[in-house]
């Protein structure tokens, strides 16, 4: 059971937003998610109970115009996509230049992201020594 | 027994945790668990602290900060690692941000495993805290 | 002007705080001008796993997203996948989980409650809240074996049943509970020190945060009569429901709404208890999710959305989750503007921060 998704190109996505704010809805989420060409960013829109959603395609680290003129509220999931996806947003309201969360690799949910410079404990330790070693017959 | 294992008080840092193991230890002292008949008192100043209690596997942004307030607790201090990502990172791990167990930051003197720890646990690992305290004490009037 | 403007930093660890957040306030003399928040202290970035674990073994991670909210993220997560697989789940399991849905709803209001009270000083009233809390969560433990992660959601169901009997006594329980919350609620909307500190501080208007996208009791505080519980999910529409809304904009209207929908919840545990179905409460779901679903549910901070996304595999391609405490943020900003600097802690307070929530 898929939702129902409009598609947009990025140059009529404002628009088509402003559209939905005269129509009365209220911006729900903003999700970004890999697609098998490049990335899809969904807007979710909600009226009465009722969820809408309308969606753009966009190549990784392309730059796409910030929704918070007619949302104020939606810069926090563009700080995010931006911290998390390394998208820039034109005309960000409250931008936070890549410090709304601090991560420990740039752009982590990138498709290739880069190793994590986390020190971490190492998985295995030591479990051999744990068992006595068997002399020789 | 002297008079901070009389009445250690406590400073509680969330490093990354889910909430699950903070609020537990607010119930245990809240009048269900009581840990204040203990003399055990949360504080919100670690210069105020003896036992320094952290949940939460750490990440990048939290080292800095885990790390300060340790300093800032006057010796002899005590770390209580709660919960099992506090102890060894639990089921995030795997996650790219979390480090795994605060004792790759600091050093821990205590491990309360569980997820999320039960009350009973936690009291039971303050009072372990609480005699490693003492001892340290001791330690630190030898070498005076 | 400008000469006068500080930046007072605020948090990451503070008293009032369980956990951490960081609030950077411009402030003029004692006037909170702008304030700036900063997150990442609890990000662990747990949708990163998704690739690495069985979708039906992810519901225990998708349940520690949140120790608070731990219940309702375990049943959005299997409700989505549920949606996916067109899996149709037997009707005591529908009324099973919205009962420990309410049950942790009852435990998170609570527990607000008590962090507020214990914010403002009034320490007494803390432990009046947590000590009721504690009936809740052992009705919790008694039922599902786990205090505050539950673990009790599987993909299909529930994992455990609650015989008739323990039933009828969860139902005489709540009696004897719901004349002690009478009790509690009357010092949080009658006292004069709980007004002072709460009345005309942190105020949101309707239109602004229908704008800024507010839910849950922060929107049902300033008027917007949502609650994602109207909607056609688990048993609500079965049993019938109303929102709670309350029309003052302030942080009391946010406390009295809290308030109300503890006894809101008390009266639906009893109609889901004296309802319940008879029926197994699982069914076994077999093959793998495929295509993509926005699942979403009332928790007890507002609608929380899980994005999930799958192609057929054992593994979820992706998994997102937007929960109410981040899309409370900007509401958040726009209550401090103009605030006094003492303000400053309860009315972050006021929407009911969960921050392991809002980071994952």
């Amino acid at each position: 059971m898929n939702p129902e998704i409009e598609m947009k190109s990025v140059s009529e996505l404002v628009s088509a937003v402003e559209g939905l704010k005269n129509d009365g809805c209220r911006l729900v989420v903003m999700t970004c998610s890999p697609a098998p060409d490049a990335y899809d960013i969904t807007y979710t829109f909600d009226k009465v109970g009722n969820l809408s959603h309308i969606r753009i395609n966009a190549e990784e680290g392309a730059e796409i115009p910030s929704i918070t003129g007619v949302y104020p509220g939606a810069f926090v999931y563009e700080n995010e996509i931006h911290d998390l996806y390394g998208f820039t947003f034109r005309g960000l309201s409250i931008d936070f230049n890549g410090t709304f969360i601090r991560t420990s690799v740039p752009y982590p949910f990138r498709k290739q992201a880069a190793e994590p410079k986390v020190t971490k404990v190492p998985k295995e330790t030591a479990p051999q020594a744990a068992v006595p070693k068997e002399v020789e017959k | 027994m002297t008079s901070s294992a009389k009445s250690p008080w406590i400073l509680h840092y969330n490093a990354s945790s889910c909430n699950g193991c903070d609020i537990e230890i607010l119930a245990a002292l809240t009048p269900m668990y009581d840990v204040e008949r203990f003399g055990i008192v949360n504080t919100g100043n670690p210069a105020h602290a003896d036992i320094f209690v952290v949940t939460g596997g750490v990440n990048e942004q939290n080292k800095e900060v885990l790390k300060n307030l340790y300093e800032q607790i006057p010796a002899p201090k005590v770390v209580v690692a709660v919960g099992i990502c506090a102890s060894s990172g639990g089921v995030f791990r795997d996650c790219y941000n979390v480090s795994g167990g605060i004792d790759t930051v600091i050093p821990v003197d205590v491990y309360v495993p569980g997820c999320s720890v039960r009350p009973e646990a936690l009291i039971e690992g303050i009072v372990k805290a609480i005699g490693i305290l003492e001892e340290k004490r001791a330690d630190m009037e030898d070498k005076k | 002007m400008t000469d006068r403007r500080t930046i007072i930093p605020f948090g990451p660890q503070h008293p009032v705080l369980p956990e951490p957040i960081h609030l950077d306030l411009a402030v003029e003399d004692e006037h909170v001008v702008e304030a700036i928040p900063s997150i990442g202290y609890v990000h662990r970035g747990l949708e990163s796993l998704v690739p690495t674990r069985d979708y039906q073994d992810f519901v225990f991670i998708a349940e520690r997203i949140c120790g608070i909210c731990s219940f309702t993220h375990s049943s959005t997560y299997c409700q989505g996948i549920e949606a996916m697989m067109g899996v149709e789940i037997p009707e005591r399991a529908r009324y099973l989980r919205t009962l420990w849905g309410e049950y942790s709803r009852i435990h998170s209001h609570l527990l607000w409650l008590g962090l507020f009270a214990d914010a403002l000083g009034f320490e007494s009233l803390f432990y009046a809240a947590w000590k009721l809390r504690e009936s809740i969560l052992n009705d919790l433990e008694k039922t599902t074996g786990g205090r505050v992660i539950q673990s009790v959601c599987k993909v299909g169901g529930v994992r455990r049943d609650i015989p008739e009997d323990t039933l009828s006594s969860m139902a005489f329980r709540l009696d004897a509970l719901e004349d002690e919350l009478q009790e509690l609620t009357t010092v949080f909307l009658g006292d004069y020190t709980m007004k002072k500190r709460l009345c005309g501080k942190g105020i949101l208007g309707k239109e602004q945060a229908y704008l800024l996208g507010a839910v849950g009791p922060v929107a049902r505080g300033s008027g917007i009569p949502f609650d994602v519980r109207m909607t056609d999910y688990l048993a609500y529409q079965d049993i019938g429901f109303k929102p709670v809304v309350s029309d003052g904009c302030d942080g009391y209207a946010r406390c009295e709404v809290r308030c109300k929908e503890l006894f809101q919840s008390v009266e639906l545990i009893r109609r889901l208890i004296s309802d319940m179905p008879e029926g197994e409460a699982a069914v076994t779901v077999k093959g793998n999710p495929d295509g993509e679903y926005f699942s979403r549910s009332e928790q007890p901070r507002g609608e929380v959305i899980h994005y999930l996304r799958g192609n057929g595999t054992k593994n979820l391609v992706q998994f997102r989750v937007r929960t109410p405490t981040l899309t409370n943020v900007p509401a958040l900003v726009e209550m401090l503007k103009g605030c006094d600097l003492a303000d400053v802690p309860q009315i972050v307070l006021t929407i009911d921060p969960c921050i392991g929530c809002m980071e994952r």
